[in-house]
């Protein structure tokens, strides 16, 4: 058992009303501190995912995501400013995230997820955060994390519709068993306003904190349907293909 | 018997509409149903639900009252009256 980081009086101060909530305490942030997270796009859903993990002080964020600012980007990507329009995203993000808590550690990757780099971002942390447009960007974080037996919080949204599901590898279903294969009529750019983005991502961000700190209940084994122009919400359960292609009758090489 | 379909995200768009009451045969499959909504769709949802079980069966997740039915067990899933079918495409992050 590694021993936990210790906190500094600094720490302390910066996440007391947090660390008064039950079932957290310093033990449970100490947990955060000790906490590698990646994320794949850091947009409307990553970029708050990061946002709302740094505010609660996670020890370091990987953050994945290729290309420049662009206009249409600033409706809902709320790491993204007008001054920085034309420069990397990656950039933009590490700046304002070290602006609201300099003791997350954060490193930037100025690239998408893909079969070439998955395995070894994947292998940079403990909790992976699938956030990205693309399947074939989804699918290679989620073959490379079910063979390192990491945990990934899958978020997903369509106008107002939004999706949230934790999947923990050997125990719940992987996105494969969801989404067996590529969906022809997907399409990158869809409608979204950032409200919805951001509701999803604060979801997704609570996810990763009671997965690691260990209290309460996530989504894994099930999946959460949200509605927000009618403001349903649903709680389904999702079954393990039993002949998924990546996770059927294998065993995640946990580590 | 009667079923409930939903229709969610995009197909919600397509159909026009959120769900719909449809009379079935007794004993209905969930793949049978497929055949079925894929058979009587129009316009952009019958784009979408090409192929019936064969095809959409295997694109969209099939939820049937609270959990989701896998497209290899959508043949064999016997349909019960008062059921409540959702058909959700898969949609992403970004
Ligand atoms: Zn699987």
């Amino acid at each position: 058992m590694i021993e936990l980081p210790q906190l500094g009086d600094d720490e302390r101060a910066r996440y007391e009303w947090q660390m008064w909530t039950s079932g957290h305490g310093e033990e449970g942030q100490r947990k955060l501190k000790q906490t590698s997270v990646l994320i794949s796009r850091i947009g409307g859903l990553g970029g708050t995912v990061a946002y709302y993990l740094a505010a609660a002080g996670i020890g370091r964020l990987v953050l994945a995501h290729a290309g420049n600012v662009k206009p249409s980007d600033l409706n809902r990507q709320l790491l993204m400013t007008t001054d920085w329009l034309g420069k990397a995203r990656v950039e933009s993000a590490a700046r304002r995230l070290q602006e609201l808590n300099p003791f997350v550690e954060i490193e930037t990757v100025a690239e998408n997820l893909s079969n070439e780099n998955a395995k070894r971002l994947v292998g940079c942390a403990d909790i992976v955060v699938d956030a990205a447009p693309l399947f074939a960007e989804r699918f290679a974080m989620n073959s490379a994390a079910f063979r390192q037996g990491k945990p990934i919080i899958e978020s997903a949204m369509y106008d107002f519709d939004a999706q949230l599901t934790t999947m923990i590898p050997g125990q719940t279903a992987c996105l494969a068993c969801l989404v067996p294969e590529n969906p022809p009529q997907w399409r990158r750019e869809f409608p979204v306003f950032g409200a919805v983005s951001g509701t999803i991502a604060a979801m997704a961000a609570l996810e990763v904190i009671k997965l690691v700190a260990g209290f309460g209940e996530t989504l894994a084994g099930t999946m959460c349907l949200a509605n927000l122009r009618t403001m349903e919400f649903r709680r389904i359960a999702i079954q393990r293909d039993p002949n998924c292609r990546v996770c059927g009758g294998q065993e995640p090489n946990a580590s | 018997m009667k079923i409930c379909v939903q229709w969610l995200a995009q197909l919600r768009d397509a159909a026009g509409k959120a769900e719909e009451t449809v009379e079935v045969p007794d004993d209905l499959t969930l793949a049978d149903l497929l055949d079925r909504l894929a058979c009587d769709a129009e316009g952009a949802l019958g784009e979408l639900l090409d192929g019936g079980s064969a095809g959409a069966g295997r694109r969209f997740l099939l939820v049937v009252n609270d959990a989701t039915v896998g497209p290899g067990a959508a043949a064999t899933h016997i349909l019960q009256e008062g059921d409540c079918v959702a058909l959700l495409p898969p949609i992403s992050g970004g």
